[in-house]
């Protein structure tokens, strides 16, 4: 099972993008009762990146005072907040990449979830309002922003295999995916022998790497997504967020749900309708069901 | 003169399905034949197993496996649906006058399904029986494993078209991406043509312009063949 959403908004910020996906994660929370996580993209600070942090130990206090002393040591943070488990930080600099690795290296039970201009990942167990109570979720605007659901078959139930997966070290790229990626080994050995690092045993990270890897190349959306429809094996409806838009696919049997609604303004997507209706309840917006192998993207 | 009786009306705003339908089944205890359903909301499983004459009109989109297993319901959908649209039908009659989900009129034994927009994948499959109407096109597989009755899509079909069908015809007025294994062209008789015309003008939808393709099994798949194995080889 597991349930993906998504809002993109055409143009400026949605004041409702937080809302949005939270309330469309609680709708599909039965599809994944196991955790939930989220992608948001907000206006970029000026010149900074964003660094999300998730803390695995007892002592968040101190645990969080040694995360700002660790991105200390390789850039300047410019702020730095805590919120249960979860440090934010904002700071001038992901010190070509190896911020994350860094911080991790440096303090014991500390996971970047995210480094980004303008995104940050945000992931717990439990449902979608049981983590908004926490991390006010819903508070959040911004341009767009994916969601997941979480019902875990393919790795361990924690926080670390929660989706989205950011594709690690690439800025502002994440994925949150339903379904099995059955050439997943065979994939990350590939792309681990074009360097690529992995952060966790789970089969979806290697959708977020893949299409990093030809992001990187100078690949557009639409290729890469085209791409992946071949190249992924297994079953699978996913959505790539980066720091232009959202772009999904779905496999060539067409076994794991995905919809989009569109119009003017916005795009809104997810596993099921009654999620969409949950948040859009009027009978203007339209959705469709994605059909096997169709790629869809959105970019600003 | 006849006394005209209002619908019933049942409002799904706030409730769970098991209420909504619960309340349903009571008021066909109650003698209701015409029920209007406010609100639904795309939620699952809506007015399954139901065993009367009764006319449930949906206002708004319902969600997945709706009107499944049903025994005589008349059900309109105002609406999108989701997977599972009538899902063992044994008779009766479903109108979506919106877009279905994947596996649309699976495995219906009897009844009429017509879909005024498009399907998802596999669109009829394992069909007992029964006709499915697709006035848009329908997705990947569609007609996979039918055994028996009619698909009518007047727009396209993707990949795999009546995949190892057994028996049953699927007839499309668009093009069609592939078929699937063991199944063929066939002719399309005057037999045929009447029945189109005849079937299609209860839905509006003149068959006479439309020039339709028929699709039924070639049979080969029925006995295994150690002379065919290229065959055996591409059938899932």
């Amino acid at each position: 099972m597991c349930g993906i959403v998504g809002l993109f908004q055409k143009q400026g910020e949605s004041s409702r993008l937080g809302e949005v996906l939270v309330g469309m994660c609680q709708e599909l929370y039965r599809r994944g009762p196991d955790s939930v996580g989220y992608a948001l993209y907000g206006a970029p600070p000026d010149g900074a990146f964003i660094v999300r942090v998730d803390l695995d130990r007892h002592d968040w206090g101190p645990a969080g005072e040694a995360v700002v002393a660790a991105a200390e040591e390789l850039t300047t943070v410019k702020e730095s907040q805590r919120m249960g488990r979860n440090v934010r930080l904002l700071v001038t600099s992901d010190a070509e990449g190896k911020l994350a690795d860094w911080i991790e290296g440096r303090v014991p039970g500390a996971r970047v979830f995210s480094v980004g201009r303008s995104m940050e990942i945000l992931k717990d167990l439990g449902s979608a309002e049981e983590m908004d109570s926490l991390y006010e979720i819903h508070r959040f605007r911004g341009s767009h922003g994916i969601g997941h659901t979480r019902m875990a078959t393919e790795s361990r139930v924690d926080i670390a295999h929660s989706h989205p997966f950011w594709a690690r070290p690439f800025p502002d790229i994440a994925v949150v995916h339903n379904g099995q990626i059955t050439n997943y080994h065979k994939l990350r050995r590939f792309l681990e022998m074009k360097g690529h690092r992995f952060s966790t045993e789970n089969d979806s990270e290697v959708i977020a790497v893949y299409i990093a890897d030809r992001l990187e190349t100078g690949e557009s959306l639409e290729d890469a997504l085209r791409a992946s429809v071949s190249d992924l094996d297994g079953t699978f409806a996913y959505l790539i967020s980066t720091a232009q838009g959202v772009g999904l696919a779905r496999d060539q049997f067409a076994t794991k749900p995905l919809l989009y609604a569109e119009d003017d303004e916005m795009v809104v997507l997810a596993s099921e309708e009654v999620a969409i209706r949950r948040v859009f309840p009027s009978p203007d917006l339209i959705p469709r069901e994605l059909q096997a192998k169709e790629v869809r993207w959105w970019l600003r | 003169m006849a006394q005209v009786t209002a619908p019933a009306v049942v409002d799904c705003e706030g409730r769970s399905t098991r209420e909504i339908n619960v309340d349903i089944k009571r008021l066909i205890e109650e003698g209701a034949r015409e029920i209007v359903v406010e609100n639904p909301a795309a939620r699952h499983s809506l007015a399954v197993a139901l065993k009367a004459e009764v006319k449930l009109e949906f206002r708004g989109p319902v969600g997945w496996y709706a009107a499944g297993m049903n025994h005589g319901p008349h059900v309109v959908v105002h609406g999108n649906c989701g997977w599972g649209l009538a899902e063992c039908q044994m008779s009766g009659r479903v109108e979506v006058h919106g877009y279905a989900g994947s596996g649309t009129a699976a495995s219906i034994r009897g009844g009429l399904v017509f879909v005024e927009g498009d399907t998802g994948a596999r669109a009829g499959i394992s069909m007992k029986g029964g006709t499915l109407v697709v006035a848009g096109s329908v997705g990947y597989m569609s007609g996979f494993m039918m055994q028996r009755g009619t698909i009518i899509v007047c727009g396209d079909a993707a990949d795999g078209l009546g995949d190892s069908m057994y028996e049953g015809t699927i007839f499309v007025g668009g093009s069609i991406a592939s078929q699937g294994a063991d199944a063929e062209i066939k002719e399309v008789t005057d037999r045929d043509r009447g029945y189109l015309a005849e079937t299609l003008a209860q839905l509006g939808i003149d068959a006479g312009s439309i020039d339709f393709t028929k699709i039924e099994s070639g049979r080969r798949l029925w006995n295994f063949s150690t002379k065919e194995p290229e065959l055996w080889k591409s059938a899932l």
